[in-house]
């Protein structure tokens, strides 16, 4: 009880005073308050700080919008701040935990109806707790031919994904361009509805993205404004056909003319779904672990990569991507891509049916058809579980792709870390992610990963990559590189903050967005 | 029934009368196992689980399944995560569950 870290200006007392509130709104047994009791699970273990950094004081989770309204209005009232999550499994960018020590995790995971599936237009709604592999389940068991667009873990929610601006691997890979309608809770308790869901009895709320006046969707992800409590989310209808292909290249250096084929492919749609070009270690630590091939500190050597290589039949970049739609069309395509990337030299070319029994492969292939699965966590056993992703966004071409992966790769090495990657092919941009893996029982590599971070966000902006999303322990430092104009966004950011939440109840710090 | 009765064994041994699920004893927790552990702790590649398992302890040690792990053990990796696990929160499965789950882990392989 005594080291529960409180929210500034609240003591103990008030604390558990507006929890006994919450706790007649949800039930005694969904307000969380001891470690015991489930609280540990809130807590961030994979992070190069330590576990008090992100702390929360305890969690409280509501069954429905109804329950939810009340319990932000009692916090409200009191001035506990709340850090909403919805399934909770953003691990890599701090998982369930808040940002500030003290904030009261508002968990939505019990709030997990399915409300509507329209086969007709292809589009579902949902509530925050339904996970990919929920939804997935429900769509096969009713033999519904519709596909879901997954992020790499099952256990992801699909609300709370796409309001996290989160990828996957179909056609729909962009979650949050397939969103569509939301309905919003205010840190007053407020509840609207976006875009055509304004009208009372609209019936286009999750066809018509845009609505009348302005359009606000957008302002309530990676923020702190308010809290979604349902979501529509457009789905792929299963299509004719599907040829995913995976091309492994030879050498490192190959990345540069591997872009400059990709971006006219990827602009104009040839290439259909993101185009995932992974480093040898990602892909060969899907199936095999570092001690196979070394034992010792500090980065793996060139030697044991080669041979690595070489045993798992990958390339120095390894592409996944797929095409989709009436075979005919398939075949067409297909003829450009083979053509084009078969100008690498070394290019080798893996279809379906090839590569039998390679995991990596058969769970991007399961990816790309929306089939959720874990077995992407194989990653993480490379170190031993700690891990933050850095994930900056540049230009897809040659050069910059160059340069963001030796920056990433030279200041890797010299810190003593694996340089384990994933560039992702967008439409005109890339987002490269790399996954900084460390042992977290190791003081001295969670200290050195956290200095790296710091340094890559740093040499990442001076060459112009921001990042898209980070990580709780660098929100703040990623925040400062978007400096336009003397940080002017983030200066609006802060305006609206005080306009729709003036108590700074709503997640304080998300994204560097904190109350005055 | 011939072929098609020996290919549904299983189906219809948890099929009641009047089609009905049968409630068995260890039904909720082979659900919730099938749910939220087998995607990384199934045998066989793939699972991640599975995977850190077998380079820690061996092959013969890495089926969370086949190892009657500890009750006690199992409830605090569980509530605390453990290497690359994270941890699973009373809101996915509460205490009842888990021990139903538990009791499913332990029990002895059909
Ligand atoms: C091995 C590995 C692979 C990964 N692969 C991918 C991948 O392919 N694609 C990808 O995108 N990510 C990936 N991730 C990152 C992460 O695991 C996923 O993005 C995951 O889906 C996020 O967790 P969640 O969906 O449960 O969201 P949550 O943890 O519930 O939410 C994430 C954040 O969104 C905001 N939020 C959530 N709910 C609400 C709400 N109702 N209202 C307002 N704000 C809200 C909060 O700020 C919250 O912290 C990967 C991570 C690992 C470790």
């Amino acid at each position: 009880m005594n080291n529960r870290p409180l929210p500034d200006g609240l003591s103990e007392a008030d604390l558990l005073g507006g929890l006994a509130r919450m706790a007649e709104v949800v039930g005694k047994k969904w307000v969380i308050l001891e470690p015991e009791a489930g609280l540990t699970a809130y807590y961030d273990t994979q992070s190069t700080l330590p576990i008090s950094a992100s702390m929360p004081s305890g969690a409280v989770a509501p069954a429905n919008t109804d329950e939810l309204q009340k319990v932000v209005k009692i916090a409200n009232e009191i001035g506990i701040p709340l850090w909403t999550i919805s399934c909770g499994k953003n691990i890599g960018y701090g998982g369930p935990a808040p940002r500030k020590p003290g904030t009261l995790v508002l968990d939505l995971k019990r709030m997990n109806r399915i409300l509507e599936v329209n086969v007709e237009s292809a589009y579902v709604v949902v509530e925050p707790g339904v996970s990919y592999l929920q939804l997935y389940e429900h769509l096969q068991k009713n033999n519904i031919p519709l596909w879901i667009d997954c992020a790499a873990p099952a256990w992801g929610s699909v609300l709370g994904n796409a309001m996290e601006r989160g990828g996957g691997y179909t056609p729909y890979g962009d979650h949050w361009m397939m969103q569509c309608g939301l309905e919003v809770v205010l840190a007053d308790g407020t509840l609207f509805r976006t875009g055509m869901g304004a009208m009372e009895n609209s019936n286009t709320w999750n066809l018509f993205k845009y609505g009348y006046g302005p359009y606000i969707d957008g302002i309530f992800t990676q923020s702190n404004f308010g809290i979604a409590t349902k979501m529509g989310v457009w789905l792929m209808p299963e299509p004719p056909g599907v040829k995913p292909y995976m091309i492994t290249f030879p050498r490192e250096e190959d990345l540069h003319q591997i872009i400059e084929i990709m971006r006219p492919l990827k602009v104009p749609g040839v290439m259909q779904n993101a185009a995932v070009l992974s480093n040898l270690i990602w892909e060969g630590a899907i199936s095999t672990t570092r001690d196979r091939y070394y034992r010792g500190d500090g980065p793996m050597p060139e030697s044991a990569r080669q041979k690595m290589a070489a045993d798992l039949e990958l390339g120095a970049w390894n592409m996944t991507s797929s095409l989709y739609g009436p075979p005919a069309v398939i075949d067409t395509l297909w003829q450009v891509i083979e053509e084009s990337f078969s100008q690498v030299k070394g290019a080798r070319i893996y279809l379906a049916d090839d590569r039998a029994g390679d995991p990596g492969w058969e769970y991007r292939k399961k990816l790309m058809r929306g089939q959720p699965n874990m077995t992407e966590f194989s990653l993480l056993n490379w170190t031993g579980g700690g891990h933050v992703d850095f994930s900056p966004v540049a230009p897809m071409t040659g050069d910059e792709a160059m340069n963001l992966f030796n920056i990433c790769q030279s200041n890797a090495h010299e810190f003593g870390f694996d340089y384990v990657a994933e560039f992702f092919g967008g439409w005109r941009q890339m987002v490269q992610v790399f996954m900084l893996l460390f042992d977290p029982e190791d003081a001295d590599q969670r200290e050195r990963a956290n200095q790296l971070f710091s340094v890559l966000i740093r040499e990442a902006a001076a060459n112009g990559y921001g990042e898209y999303r980070t990580n709780l322990s660098f929100m703040d430092e990623v925040a400062a590189t978007y400096d336009f104009n003397d940080g002017a966004l983030w200066k609006v950011h802060q305006k609206i903050k005080r306009a729709l939440d003036p108590k700074g109840i709503l997640a304080p710090g998300k994204q560097g967005i904190w109350p005055l | 029934m011939g072929v098609k009765g020996l290919l549904g064994g299983v189906l219809l041994v948890a099929v009641g009368l009047n089609g009905q699920v049968a409630a068995d004893e260890y039904e909720q927790g082979r659900e919730l196992y099938r749910f939220y552990c087998s995607h990384c702790h199934n045998p066989g590649e793939g699972h991640p689980g599975t995977q850190m398992l077998a380079s820690k302890k061996g092959v013969e040690q890495s089926v969370i399944r086949e190892q009657q792990l500890p009750a006690e053990y199992i409830r605090t990796v569980v509530r605390r995560g453990l290497l690359e696990m994270a941890p699973f929160r009373p809101t996915e499965f509460n205490d009842a569950q888990l021990d139903e789950l538990i009791k499913y882990l332990r029990a002895d392989q059909p």
